[in-house]
């Protein structure tokens, strides 16, 4: 068809964005020494052959400690940063072989809301040089419009009220508010939200939470969640992807990987979350230690080192489908789900 | 016996206009009790362990109460004789490792800076504890060779720890401890600190805006708002029968990962502006049930004995209860 070459297939009715056996490798620093006589350049392996599909109204989360990749799999998918393998397809066009056209689209279509409301906003723009900014960068019409719309939908009303204030003028929520309105006011299909709630205060999280989640479902956008919180991603998320080193060790309907879950390193995970309930008191450590680093990885399951249950068979590496329910939805990289189970 | 009592406490920063950032807060800590001080950024929560530790910033000054430790009113100590009960009876883990590290020295001479100030020991003997500490808290003792960026965010967060209980204080305050790290390292130090205290047997106070971490950690906790205390009791009780709508309102928001999925509430609208005297209840502006009478006074009932609670009950708690755990009833004032 004559019409891809110029514009993305809005047609497409598969997964919004999809990737397969993704990489991104980062060169490690090697001395100048080490150069000149050859020796081998070795890698970290941030994203190590991930697999994930996310429809539109949907939102996946994904969730896993500081270091296991997560944040750079949230930038790789919208372009942030190039992948080194593997393949990202977004409304099924391969992100590599887009015309400069398509990559256009592509980035008018993926946007990022970040953690830092503090940080992210520059403090000598109004909010709407703010919002307007990408609007110029994409050279797109009604510009006035679109700034109330996108004010509008993160609730910030009356919009007049909020265009001509700057970030130091706004709460942390307000503030988290403009970022979305921003991310929004291009109409995105796909968003990443990196934490997007971490340093905002309590009673005002739940607000972002079910905004952006109203939002996924009204503009019928795809969404990635990231948190190494379980009980926020909880809130947001249909299904919940588990990374641990550059890989994905589990993945599953969320409410199901809560109740049930099966990687020990998901089950570690979940026990290490506080609840508020005083008659749980702060249980030992399942896992001690911090990851690895993500150069020198161990042999077979990159768990290996670290989990309690490790066995012979963990020598070698285990799939995503070493453990799967029958309709496929639930899996863990794990060969000893079942000995633990009985454990 | 009790430790530390606090009374009436204010606290006012400087400036134009000046904040009044603790505006008359009392409690108590016993000894060996872990008491959290909980609420949002501005309820005066950081500023109240500073004025305990004697280490407010230069504007910031104790305008009125008294914090009594050991008996001893402390609000008016000299630098010195503060300097004499820093670490040696009272020590501080502070929110933010990164800068609380000097960048230029190891690990061991940072460590035993604190000790030789206070104590007259050798080099020798004083790097024997810093190994020593370092155990304690997990640390492969080998790292106090390490200068502050060779550790990770989580290991310099023990080594705080490792150099708050140097001297072997009676009372630590912990200033949202495990605030940057995630959930796994979280869970290693908070682990840490409660096995560590229940072997030394000192008293702690847990400042944070976590209440998961309040409810897995400590035996009692003060809920604050606008620089005022709005609830206290044992932790027990208040969180399974709290009566303040702040407290109800901050439960509602917090997800879990227990039990059955529910939606999560909100707070609409802003903390006060200190700078302004208040009327009555900080909350007033944000809370759903408001009387004009809220906006006149804070009285203190105590429902249950050694439960505070900050509130005229404009109407029945019973119903408060009910009410805070419908998201309509906190939308309803953003209508108002």
């Amino acid at each position: 068809m004559a019409t891809t070459k110029t514009s993305l297939n809005w047609d497409y009715d598969g997964p919004i964005m999809e990737v397969e056996g993704l990489e991104k490798y980062f060169p490690q620093e090697t001395g100048i020494i080490s150069q000149l006589i050859g020796g081998e350049t070795s890698y970290v392996k941030a994203v190590d052959g991930v697999d994930m599909a996310i429809e539109s109204g949907e939102t996946m989360g994904l969730v896993g400690e500081s270091g296991c990749g997560k944040s750079t799999l949230g930038e790789v998918l919208i372009g942030l940063q190039e992948q080194t393998g593997g393949s990202i397809k977004f409304l099924g066009t391969e992100l590599s072989s887009m015309s400069s056209e398509q990559h256009k689209e592509f980035r008018r279509n993926v946007q990022m809301i970040f953690q830092d409301p503090y940080e992210s906003l520059n403090p000598r723009f109004s909010v709407e040089q703010w919002i307007r900014e990408p609007l110029k960068v994409h050279d797109m019409d009604n510009q006035d419009e679109r700034i109330y719309q996108a004010l509008e939908r993160a609730e910030l009303t009356p919009p007049e009220n909020y265009i001509g204030e700057h970030p130091h003028e706004l709460s942390g929520g307000e503030r988290q508010r403009v970022s979305i309105a921003r991310a929004l006011v291009l109409e995105p299909k796909f968003i990443v939200a990196d934490e997007p709630v971490s340093m905002l205060d309590v009673s005002v999280r739940a607000s972002i939470l079910n905004l952006l989640r109203d939002l996924v479902d009204e503009l019928d956008m795809g969404a990635l969640y990231i948190s190494h919180d379980l009980s926020l991603i909880r809130q947001m998320c249909d299904r919940t992807s588990v990374m641990y080193l550059g890989k994905v060790v589990e993945r599953g309907p969320t409410e199901r990987l809560i109740k049930e879950p099966k990687h020990p390193y998901a089950r570690a995970l979940l026990d290490a979350v506080p609840v508020p309930n005083p008659a749980n008191e702060v249980s030992e450590p399942q896992l001690e230690g911090e990851p690895p680093d993500p150069v020198q990885l161990p042999e077979g399951c990159n768990f290996r080192p670290r989990c309690p249950f490790a066995a012979e068979e963990c020598f070698e590496e285990p799939g995503l489908d070493a453990f799967m329910t029958v309709d496929g939805e639930h899996a863990a990289a794990c060969w000893r789900v079942e000995a633990i189970d009985e454990a | 016996m009790t430790l530390l009592e606090v009374n009436d406490l204010h606290v006012t920063y400087r400036g134009s206009p000046d904040v009044e950032a603790v505006r008359g807060v009392s409690f108590t800590v016993e000894e060996g009790e872990t008491l959290g001080i909980v609420g949002e950024s501005g309820c005066g929560k950081t500023t109240l362990a500073q004025a305990i530790m004697g280490s407010l910033p230069d504007n910031g000054e104790v305008t009125g109460g008294e914090i009594l430790f050991r008996g001893e009113d402390i609000t008016h100590f000299t630098n010195k004789e503060r300097r004499e009960i820093r670490w040696e009876e009272m020590s501080m883990i502070s929110q933010s490792a990164m800068n609380s590290l000097d960048p230029v020295y190891r690990v061991k001479d940072q460590i035993r800076e604190a000790i030789q100030e206070h104590r007259d020991m050798s080099d020798q003997e004083s790097y024997e504890r810093a190994r020593e500490l370092m155990g304690l808290v997990g640390l492969d003792p080998e790292r106090v060779e390490d200068y502050p960026h060779q550790l990770s965010g989580g290991m310099r967060q023990r080594v705080i720890i490792a150099m708050s209980l140097a001297l072997d204080p009676d009372f630590i305050i912990a200033d949202e401890p495990t605030t940057a790290l995630d959930v796994i390292i979280q869970e290693q130090i908070l682990y840490r600190i409660k096995e560590l205290q229940q072997e030394l047997g000192n008293s702690m106070m847990m400042v944070t805006h976590d209440i998961s971490v309040v409810a897995e950690t400590c035996d009692s906790m003060v809920v604050m708002y606008g620089g005022e205390l709005m609830e206290a009791g044992n932790v027990d009780e208040i969180f399974n029968s709290a009566y303040h709508p702040y407290t109800l309102g901050l439960q509602n928001a917090f997800p879990s990962v227990e039990g059955e999925k529910r939606d999560l509430t909100s707070i609409p609208g802003s903390p006060p502006d200190l700078s302004e005297p208040i009327e009555g209840c900080p909350f007033a502006s944000r809370c759903p049930f408001a009387a004009p009478v809220c906006g006149e006074e804070l009285p203190t009932k105590e429902p249950v004995e050694g439960h505070r609670v900050r509130c005229h009950e404009p109407i029945p708690f019973e119903q408060i209860r009910e009410e805070t755990g419908k998201d309509e009833t906190w939308q309803r004032q953003k209508q108002a």
